[in-house]
């Protein structure tokens, strides 16, 4: 079983950038879900794909991302850790005194019958346990950041591009002939925009899936437990 | 613990609005056709229609097409009589941004025509 060493906390968050950009990202992003819904998807565009993998508008996917705080899990993974902590120190001086038994015979074997699952239990299902959820909290709070990472980086590279000014200074909602002919420029830009934006979440979307289907933690059988304490510890390696 | 982390994430994906499924981008797909076809018509009778703008005092005529094209400038012999080279070229330049103005008029009033009943999805 791999495990973290008993002062073990989650790793620093990265630099968040995303709140800087956040309403300029999704007034754009809004531009986009608004071209698309008035001038509808260019067949054959890359956007098509992305729409049916996301089931949603960019600035839909977009506000999302920006509505996720990855301090939420990393401070509850901190805690855990810390607590995980208190558990192991306890743990040692209690399996000390507990095995140390200056008696024997009927009281002995039944005191063996209790104490043997609860020192197995404190010294490594529950310090398991909680290294595994911490791990899990590090993981998704790692996973929230680079979501977020991954839409700051979108804004930077396509947010004053030729498309985000088109899209701009395109007549949205003007009506007449002039927003017909330009709807069809608004709808190519807006479907740049959006398949570039999807394609800036697409990885990272795909490790969260991933951390969801297969976190970072696998069951293990810690034998019998005591009742009201559950009876399964967790392999983890919280990177 | 980890269902509890699931449900976390089962929250900020319901977050989300799912609006968008097969039957929207086929409606999508077909909205941004139809609309195209509509542009190819209203491009099409736009460079068919003439618009023809003359200046004040009917010297200078000129043709232009509901799309911007100038196909041309008419200017009567009596102008090269009465009036001096500074004053045509003020004359023939206002009546090109008059023709200007006067094509955008005439593509308005071909998408009134066209397009009445276009209604734009938001």
């Amino acid at each position: 079983m791999s495990r973290p060493g008993d002062g073990w906390r989650p790793a620093a968050l990265p630099d968040d950038r995303l709140d800087a950009v956040a309403a300029e990202l999704l007034d754009l992003l809004g531009l986009v879900d608004r071209a698309l819904r008035r001038y509808g998807v260019v067949p054959e565009h890359e956007i098509v794909a992305g729409l049916r993998e996301f089931a949603a508008l960019p600035g839909a996917v977009a506000a999302g991302v920006v509505d996720t705080d990855p301090r939420e899990p990393w401070h509850a993974a901190y805690e855990l850790a810390g607590r995980r902590s208190a558990v192991l120190a306890a743990a040692g001086p209690l399996a000390r005194d507990g095995d140390r038994l200056a008696w024997s015979g009927a009281g002995r074997a039944a005191y063996e019958t209790c104490w043997g699952p609860l020192s197995g239990q404190v010294a490594e299902a529950l310090p398991a346990t909680l290294a595994a959820t911490a791990s899990y909290g590090a993981h998704l709070a790692q996973w929230y950041a680079a979501l977020r990472a991954a839409l700051v980086d979108f804004f930077l590279r396509y947010g004053t591009g030729p498309a985000a000014v088109g899209l701009r200074t395109a007549p949205i909602g003007a009506g007449g002939a002039g927003e017909l002919a330009a709807g069809g420029t608004a709808a190519r830009a807006a479907a740049d925009l959006g398949a570039a934006c999807f394609a800036a979440l697409r990885p990272v979307l795909r490790a969260g899936a991933a951390l969801r289907d297969d976190p970072p933690a696998r069951p293990r059988h810690a034998g019998p437990a005591p009742s009201g304490h559950g009876g399964t510890a967790y392999e983890v390696d919280p990177g | 613990m980890t269902a509890m982390a699931h449900g976390h994430a089962t929250d900020r994906e319901a977050r989300v609005p799912r609006e968008v499924d097969e039957a929207w981008i086929e409606a999508a797909a077909e909205h941004y056709r139809r609309l195209e076809r509509c542009r190819a018509v209203l491009a099409e009778r736009a460079a068919s229609a003439d618009v023809t703008v003359r200046s004040g005092d009917g010297l200078v005529e000129i043709v232009v097409t509901a799309d911007g094209v100038f196909r041309d400038v008419r200017i009567a012999d009596s102008a090269l009589r009465t009036r001096t080279a500074g004053e045509l070229s003020r004359t023939v330049l206002a009546a090109c941004q008059q023709a200007r103005t006067a094509a955008e008029w005439a593509t308005e009033k071909l998408h009134e025509q066209l397009f009445a009943g276009l209604r734009y999805p938001d």
